[in-house]
């Protein structure tokens, strides 16, 4: 399966025709976000699984709510439905985890539930187990203190390397907007740093 | 610069996203002050460890678990016409399927509150039974029962205790037992007693 792009035009195109009552304008939809969403959701989750749970009912609320999605209140260029499609997934990964955290107090215990997959990310193989446990806690702790569009910021920024400006045009938001988001979620990781008792060597 | 504002713009240092002027500025205060040092020191080690997270998407395209897990209109159209989508049986597509999407503390609450109502309507229509029946001997007469069907106590007393309830006796022949009950009459109340008109009384004039 290979994920094609989509021209915004096109994207835009796709929803109209899906309105027109052709659903099947909406797989070059699935197509395209699929992967990328995936990649998105692992990263803020961790775990395949759970990844593929969320990202089961992104698609799902996209395909009931596109009817009645706004064009042009997110997203000037790219593509329009991107911040729309990546605020579902990330607003359902953070209940996900929010809902976790709550279990995992109720339980009193300190192990977690859900089984982390440690071979998911390529750049990690290098690391001990431990160094990988601490990271991943350390990015699930800062995303709990955090709303959606810091969430995203974040990923974007600290995880895949974007930058304001790209993210920015992603995400129909200023770089400015950006920039303060960033910065937001980087206190956050700075007190989660601090709260995991992690120190410069 | 002052170490507030140096404070702010650590972030943007460590990402290479400030400007030309801000970047010689934020240098030159980096070099004196050691609160600034360490805090980039820390800011760089979080970031070092983020990327250890990167994924490239091109890359997942082609992951097993993504692929068997595909998703067609099919089958989006399917579960969107379910009520509760709380209720998913499980992944929607590939065979794969694992872990249900069932949240069971929702249909535990569900089921109690359900319970409630059922509990609720059943103390409701008791108590109304109740009270109809209480008032309902004051004003109205029972339906009579038919001749046919009236127990006779010598022959009620007589049944053997394998006999069912229902089961209809018949009229006893004129000389078997005192049963033969006449017909039965309707019931009249007598909690109010029937309102005798007045008489006048004569008047004895003076």
């Amino acid at each position: 399966m290979e994920s094609a792009d989509i021209p915004d035009a096109e994207e835009l195109d796709l929803v109209k025709r899906f309105r027109a009552g052709n659903i099947d304008a909406f797989q070059p939809l699935v197509t395209y976000y699929e992967s990328r969403l995936f990649a998105y959701l692992l990263q803020m989750l961790g775990n395949k699984e759970n990844a593929l749970d969320i990202l089961q009912e992104t698609f799902l609320t996209v395909f009931q709510e596109l009817a009645s999605w706004k064009i042009g209140l997110t997203g000037t260029t790219g593509h329009p439905l991107a911040p729309w499609i990546y605020r579902i997934a990330t607003n359902k990964a953070l209940s996900f985890l929010r809902k976790q955290a709550v279990r995992e107090q109720r339980s009193q215990s300190a192990k977690r539930q859900d089984h982390i997959d440690h071979d998911i990310f390529p750049a990690q193989h290098n690391s001990s187990l431990e160094e990988r446990y601490i990271t991943r806690e350390l990015l699930r702790l800062a995303l709990l203190k955090l709303n959606t569009e810091e969430v995203i910021c974040l990923i974007a920024h600290f995880v895949d390397g974007e930058r304001y400006s790209e993210i920015g045009m992603r995400l129909g938001l200023s770089s400015e907007a950006v920039r303060k988001r960033t910065q937001r979620a980087l206190v956050a990781l700075r007190r989660a740093y601090q709260e995991l008792g992690l120190e410069v060597p | 610069m002052r170490h507030k504002r140096a404070q702010m713009l650590l972030g943007d240092y460590a990402a290479d996203e400030l400007t030309a002027t801000e970047y010689q500025e934020l240098s030159r205060h980096l070099q004196e002050c050691t609160i600034c040092q360490k805090d980039l020191a820390e800011i760089k080690q979080i970031r070092a460890r983020l990327r250890s997270f990167t994924l490239p998407a091109a890359e997942l395209a082609t992951d097993p678990d993504l692929i068997s897990n595909s998703f067609t209109v099919s089958t989006l159209v399917e579960h969107a016409k379910m009520e509760d989508a709380d209720l998913l049986p499980g992944r929607m597509l590939g065979a794969n399927s694992r872990r249900p999407v069932r949240r069971p503390l929702t249909l535990l609450i569900a089921a109690v509150f359900t319970l409630f109502l059922l509990l609720s309507t059943v103390t409701i229509f008791a108590v109304v039974t109740s009270n109809t029946n209480s008032t309902a001997g004051l004003h109205t007469a029972p339906t009579p029962t038919p001749h046919s069907e009236q127990r006779c106590p010598t022959i009620a007393s007589s049944l053997t205790p394998t006999s069912t309830p229902d089961t209809v006796v018949s009229t006893p022949r004129p000389g078997e037992g005192n049963c033969l009950m006449s017909t039965p009459t309707p019931w009249l109340p007598t909690a109010t007693p029937t309102p005798t008109p007045l008489t006048p009384t004569r008047i004895s004039t003076p």
